[in-house]
């Protein structure tokens, strides 16, 4: 009847015991795959199955890349592990277990793996997979040529918008309809061109030389967002939706004050259609004065 | 053993099964786990879990979702989506509930009571982020007064960042465009080691923020790497742990105090006045400037990454004493008590393993303790080593035979037991080793040695007992261990693996 507390330190133990360089610190390679086994469990086998590759290669696959005479590189990478497979994630290194340890780990490896073979990643969780959404959709998301605090806002009919919080502005429409935005933290692939990207460096005449803030967002009961945001002492309303056509898109304005002359520059290095239903829009720039400042919508359509 | 469950803790079953086929206490004597059934449609991994002043159960989503569970009849219903890594989540008077996402803490509010949010309300989002895929945010944890506080993530120098980051780029360091990420290349290798393992290029990555009720926020603390656990206790003590990495050479738990710096050099760039690359601090300056860590956990031992700390309810709901904190792991099957003390004006203590058995599998990242006072556990994985689901634990009733109180000598420690102990005098083995204070990955046990003891006397009540040894050395981790301890009634000691991390020994510390 072994106690917990033998287990707990039984990485520790082979501290004490006297090895040669690199060896297994055992009397009998018997012992060094027992104990090796019991290392290997304490320390790799959150990452690594004998015959699954999962986080980590299976151990199958490590005896195959270092065999017997390859001891002193398996040593080598357990201390400090370079990054090979690119799918997988980086392995921290393990230099809090002793090298004696880590040889009877490779003695370990090496005998459980004779005869077997490498099965495939038949992951031990649930596969998740994106579910169909009901639409208008809004999530965080990285996104292609905007800031890292950006939200995706996806319609209907094949449009999505990039939003980015930290400049608050509307940054690119394109043809998409994908509601999760990334893969673990890589940038979101769009697979399409957008058909509308706002180039100018300051869209409101507003804003001088404040940033605008970012206020958060409302999403109205068919899921479309109201993004919210202060510039000065200026509360800008922004509502996206689909617009009465497909292909089209509404931005609904709405400013907490009526300012005198409002611009917005809204350059595009595309070709879709802006039509905006107060002020006077040309070669780019939106013009609005009075009360007109307080509210009013823009479309945008694809060419 | 009891019980051996199959299917998503498998793994962890493999792990450790030898080593429990020969352990004698057996925590399903005392606890049950059940899995609780998740809604369909979302990715199982939980980033924040808490209990409602309903009693219904919020959790957050990896795949984005705030989902809340209603015991009474088991069901799910979406309260928000489109969340980007959600890691923690926080009930507020009013009803709406606070979310900690990567790039923003967020208000998330049912203004037209339909039972779900419609306002998502940003209210502290002046951070930086590169879009380095390291930069995980955390909390926040609510103290008395109402404060909040989050934690922050350094980068990895395993990724770049983005051409456009969030906050002001540091000029301090490796030039930005060796670092800028292009279709997901990293930085390359020849740059790394200028970039710095872990970096911090923009504020305040590596810091705990204070967020006061009226909204305004102030760096409090620096020196974290990978903050994953943050939380307040009933005295308003704050409590965050951290990942075994570069400068921290196992995981420790911090008493976070203002101003205090807890040795991750990278964060010190967004240190009032400081002006230098942390990469040329020695460590000698670092270590004049650190506090040390309140707790020690031995890597490999008993935790990997430690989790979130959740402070211990009403012993009569769940087994355990009140007072300690109860702390989860990544990689390890069980979780971890932490019984601290002040000594001398230095929070110190003991961590003892609870819970040590495949049927609590690993990944064991976020915890409430229900209305009834069973505990549930939301795990993760994020691809790495871990697990996902919802697991509730349930307390049986049976009294557990426990280490209530390890009290650090001027030369030796005193252990306090639930109930006194039977006629045998148990064996206690005890070893100390310290660890690496460096810039290297993690730290071997350096110096470790067994230690002899001098005197093992129990008290009359037979309910503590006193162990002397020749010195007690600062800064060490000590690990004492009991065979075949029981009570008077023949009930085993659950938890017989102590260690005390003695941050400073009784003897130096200034009489009170
Ligand atoms: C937290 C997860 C984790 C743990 C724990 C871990 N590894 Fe790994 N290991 C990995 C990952 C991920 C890879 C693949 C890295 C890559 O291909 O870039 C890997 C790869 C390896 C490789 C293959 C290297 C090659 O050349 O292909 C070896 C050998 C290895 N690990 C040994 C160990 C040993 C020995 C231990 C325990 C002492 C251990 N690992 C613990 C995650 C882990």
């Amino acid at each position: 009847m072994k106690n917990q507390s033998a287990l707990l330190t039984a990485g520790s133990l082979f501290l004490f015991g006297a090895a040669a360089f690199g060896a297994p610190s055992a009397s009998s390679p018997e012992e060094a795959v027992e104990k090796g086994k019991t290392a290997y469990q304490m320390n790799c086998m959150a990452c690594h199955m004998v015959e699954t590759k999962l986080v980590g290669p299976s151990l199958v696959g490590i005896a195959e890349t270092y065999p017997e005479e390859k001891r002193a590189e398996f040593l080598a990478w357990a201390k400090e592990p370079g990054k090979k497979d690119p799918r997988l994630m980086q392995m921290p290194p393990m230099g809090h277990v002793p090298e004696e340890t880590l040889a009877n780990i490779h003695a370990y490896i090496l005998d459980v793996s004779v005869g077997k073979k490498e099965v495939r990643g038949n992951s031990r969780f649930q596969s998740y997979k994106e579910p169909e959404r009901e639409l208008p959709y809004v999530v965080r998301g990285f996104m292609p040529h905007s800031s890292p605090a950006s939200l995706g806002i996806v319609l209907k009919e094949n449009i999505s918008v990039c939003w980015d919080t930290e400049a608050c502005r509307l940054r690119y429409i394109w043809p998409g309809d994908r509601t999760i935005l990334k893969k673990g933290h890589t940038v979101a692939d769009l697979r399409a061109e957008p058909f509308y990207r706002e180039t100018a460096d300051r869209l409101w005449s507003l804003a001088g030389d404040e940033k605008p803030d970012f206020l958060g967002y409302r999403l109205k009961p068919d899921g479309s967002p109201e993004l919210a945001y202060r510039i000065g002492e200026i509360e800008v309303r922004e509502h996206i939706n689909n617009g009465a056509q497909g292909g089209m898109i509404v931005r609904h304005f709405t400013l907490s004050d009526e300012v005198g002359e409002l611009k917005l520059n809204l350059e595009q290095d595309t070709k879709a259609i802006v039509v905006s239903d107060k002020g006077e829009l040309k070669s780019g720039t939106l013009t609005l004065t009075g009360a007109d400042t307080k509210s009013f919508t823009l479309t945008i359509s694809k060419p | 053993m009891k019980h051996l469950s199959i299917g998503l803790i498998a793994i962890a079953n493999l792990a450790i099964t030898s080593a429990l086929e020969a352990q004698q206490p057996d925590w399903s004597d005392y606890y049950a786990f059940e899995k609780i059934a998740l809604p369909e449609k979302v990715d199982h991994q939980i980033g924040g879990l808490t209990t409602l002043s309903d009693g219904r159960i919020a959790a957050c989503f990896n795949s984005g979702e705030v989902q809340i569970y209603d015991p009474k009849d088991q069901s799910w219903t979406e309260f928000a989506h489109g969340l980007m890594t959600p890691l923690g989540i926080l009930e507020e008077p009013g009803g709406s509930l606070l979310v900690m996402q990567w790039t923003e803490l967020t208000r998330l509010s049912d203004t037209d009571s339909d039972g779900k949010a419609d306002f998502y309300e940003t209210v502290f989002d002046d951070f930086g982020v590169t879009g380095n895929y390291h930069e995980f945010a955390y909390g926040p944890a609510r103290d008395s007064e109402g404060n909040l506080y989050i934690a922050l993530n350094v980068a990895s120098n395993n990724g770049g960042v983005f051409k456009q980051v969030r906050g002001p780029w540091s000029p301090v360091g490796l030039d930005k465009k060796h670092m800028d990420e292009d279709n997901g290349r990293s930085i390359d290798d020849e740059y790394k080691k200028e970039a710095g393992r872990m970096y911090s290029r923009v504020p305040y990555r590596g810091w705990v923020i204070k967020i006061t009720p009226d909204g305004k926020a102030e760096p409090f603390a620096s020196g974290f790497r990978s903050p994953d656990g943050i939380a307040i206790d009933e005295d308003d003590n704050l409590w965050v742990t951290d990942n075994q990495g570069d400068w921290k050479g196992t995981s420790p738990l911090y008493h976070v105090e203002k101003d205090g710096f807890y040795g991750h050099p990278a964060s010190l760039t967004w240190k009032e006045g400081w002006t230098r690359n942390p990469l040329d601090v020695s460590v000698e300056e670092l270590q004049a400037m650190r506090t040390r860590e309140a707790a020690l956990f031995p890597y490999g031992d008993m935790a990997n990454s430690p989790t979130q700390p959740i402070p211990t309810i009403d012993p009569e709901k769940f087994g355990l004493p009140e007072g300690e904190l109860l702390i989860g792991d990544m990689n390890q099957p069980n979780l971890i008590r932490y019984l601290g003390e002040e000594v001398g004006g230095v929070l110190q203590g003991a961590v003892i393993p609870f819970l040590l058995t495949p049927e609590l599998g690993i990944g064991n990242h976020r915890f409430t303790f229900t209305p009834d006072g069973d505990l549930l556990i939301g795990k993760i994985h994020q691809k790495w080593a871990g697990d996902e689901g919802l697991v509730k634990v349930v307390w049986n009733h049976q009294p557990l035979f426990l280490v209530e109180k390890v009290h650090l000598l001027e030369n030796g420690f005193e252990i306090t037991f639930n109930a006194p102990l039977g006629d045998e005098v148990p064996e206690w083995t005890i070893s100390r080793h310290t660890y690496t204070y460096h810039g290297e990955y993690g730290s071997p046990k350096v110096d470790e040695a067994e230690v002899k003891i001098t005197a093992a006397t129990v008290s009359d009540d037979r309910k503590s007992v006193r162990i002397t040894l020749p010195e007690i050395k600062g800064n060490y981790l000590y690990n004492l261990t009991v065979q075949k301890a029981v009570d008077s009634e023949s009930r085993p000691l659950m938890g017989d693996s102590i260690y005390y991390f003695v941050n400073t020994p009784a003897s130096e510390q200034a009489a009170p």
